[in-house]
């Protein structure tokens, strides 16, 4: 076999070899749109971006070349706790999703803590490994508030927080009435105890219409939490 | 191999072309980059971004703040329409509620995320202001077409409120965006009103 022969046999099968790594079995990627040569472009959309535990985080993205899209390809979504707002620990995989004809891949999730995010394209077929820029989910601490009145003049309040934690400081605010709000006023605090849950009873002015929340404070891996505020809580003796 | 030694060449060399033209140039866009192993083009693949490690990205806030705003649980709907193309339908309902969140001066910010049974999203984060808009972060998934939008990534986005009041929110989004069929116009007017949770 001639040197000419030689190479031209040896760089079709670099190239095969190159082009070509899917698992047996596995379908490669397709699409996109090869010039002008600019890489793929994997992006990643978690919405919203703060969300309150138990509630759901839609994530969702493209993985494109050239804005054609790439389709059957494998995409790592995967997370990262942020600890005290800091990236902490290494990537993992939650899930591994495929992309449509149109190169889009979409899910959604409840996440418990507060966390980054991103989509990983691991080279396969003609397209080299792409990932999406970097996205940060805030996840606030979901409160409870059910209160109810009592006599003398009392309000009793019980809950739970999300994700359950013990010893986190409650405070139970008021507020002006829907459409005038100015701020809020610190009643009194309860803390919660095993299982997150909490049951306060306080006495406040009679005769009185309250507008209650409750508020705890971030910790290492939530966000700040609010309750729903109750409107018209009226006091009597 | 049946092909003769001119359609080995032009195969190897279409090969290297289709590398070169995976593995050429650097990130479209900075919403993208290459980790370290990529190595997709034997032949070459300069320009690649050095990996983030864990500090470089910065960690944005949230855009809520609890301890000082009062937050309401919204719902709505929105009708995102795209130009040229269809329309589609999409709600936040009491069970996946949004965010509207006011603070002691009046001041209102929204987060809500509506979607529909067939996957299809429409999000809008950011402040609420009787007037137009231009900082709020707009996305849409439109899973049927296989068309996103997302105003943090490039695309651009203007928002038109003609209501923003604790009670409830009223406007619309305008978006434009780059497909693989050429430039497309959003337009998806939506309506937020308190709900019960």
């Amino acid at each position: 076999m001639s040197l000419r022969k030689l190479l031209t046999v040896a760089s079709v099968v670099a190239a095969a070899a190159a082009v070509i790594p899917a698992l047996p079995g596995e379908a490669a990627p397709s699409g996109g749109c090869p010039y002008p040569p600019n890489r793929p472009v994997l992006t990643l959309t978690a919405s919203p971006s703060t969300v309150v535990a138990s509630k759901t985080l839609k994530a969702f993205g493209k993985f494109t070349q050239n804005n054609c899209g790439i389709g059957n390809a494998s995409i790592a979504y995967q997370r990262r706790a942020l600890v005290n707002g800091k990236p902490s620990g290494a990537w993992s995989t939650m899930r591994t999703l495929t992309t449509s004809s149109s190169g889009t891949y979409s899910t959604g999730r409840r996440p418990l803590t507060n966390e980054q995010e991103r989509a990983v394209f691991t080279h396969s077929g003609s397209f080299p490994t792409t990932t999406s820029s970097i996205v940060t989910v805030h996840v606030s601490e979901h409160v409870s508030n059910n209160p109810s009145t009592l006599s003398s003049c009392r309000i009793h309040i019980a809950g739970s927080n999300y994700p359950a934690k013990a010893n986190r400081k409650l405070l139970i605010q008021n507020r002006g009435p829907s459409g005038h709000f100015n701020g809020w006023k610190t009643l009194w605090t309860t803390t919660t105890g095993s299982g997150g849950k909490y049951s306060t009873t306080h006495t406040v002015a009679c005769n009185t219409t309250y507008n209650l929340s409750l508020y705890t404070s971030a910790d290492s891996t939530n966000t700040a939490g609010r309750s729903r505020t109750v409107f018209g809580i009226k006091t009597a003796k | 191999m049946g092909l003769p030694r001119r359609g080995l060449i032009f195969a190897a060399g279409a090969a290297s072309l289709a590398l070169a033209g995976a593995g050429i140039g650097v990130a479209a866009t900075h919403d993208s980059s290459t980790t370290p192993h990529a190595a997709a083009s034997p032949s070459s693949s300069p320009s690649q971004a050095p990996p983030a490690s864990p500090t470089d990205t910065p960690v944005p806030s949230p855009l809520i703040n609890d301890q000082t705003d009062a937050v309401d649980n919204v719902g709505g709907t929105a009708l995102v329409q795209f130009t040229p193309g269809s329309h589609l339908n999409v709600a936040a309902t009491a069970e996946s509620p949004g965010q509207l969140a006011i603070d002691p001066n009046g001041r209102i910010t929204l987060q809500v995320t509506m979607t529909n049974a067939a996957g299809d999203v429409f999000s809008i984060a950011g402040p609420a202001a009787v007037g137009t808009e231009t900082t709020d972060q707009v996305s849409v998934l439109d899973a049927g077409k296989g068309l996103t939008l997302d105003s943090t990534q490039g695309d651009s986005c203007t928002v038109t409120f003609n209501r923003a009041a604790e009670s409830g929110v009223q406007g619309t989004a305008h978006c434009a965006t780059q497909t693989q069929g050429g430039a497309v116009t959003v337009t998806v007017p939506f309506r937020l009103f308190l709900v019960a949770t």
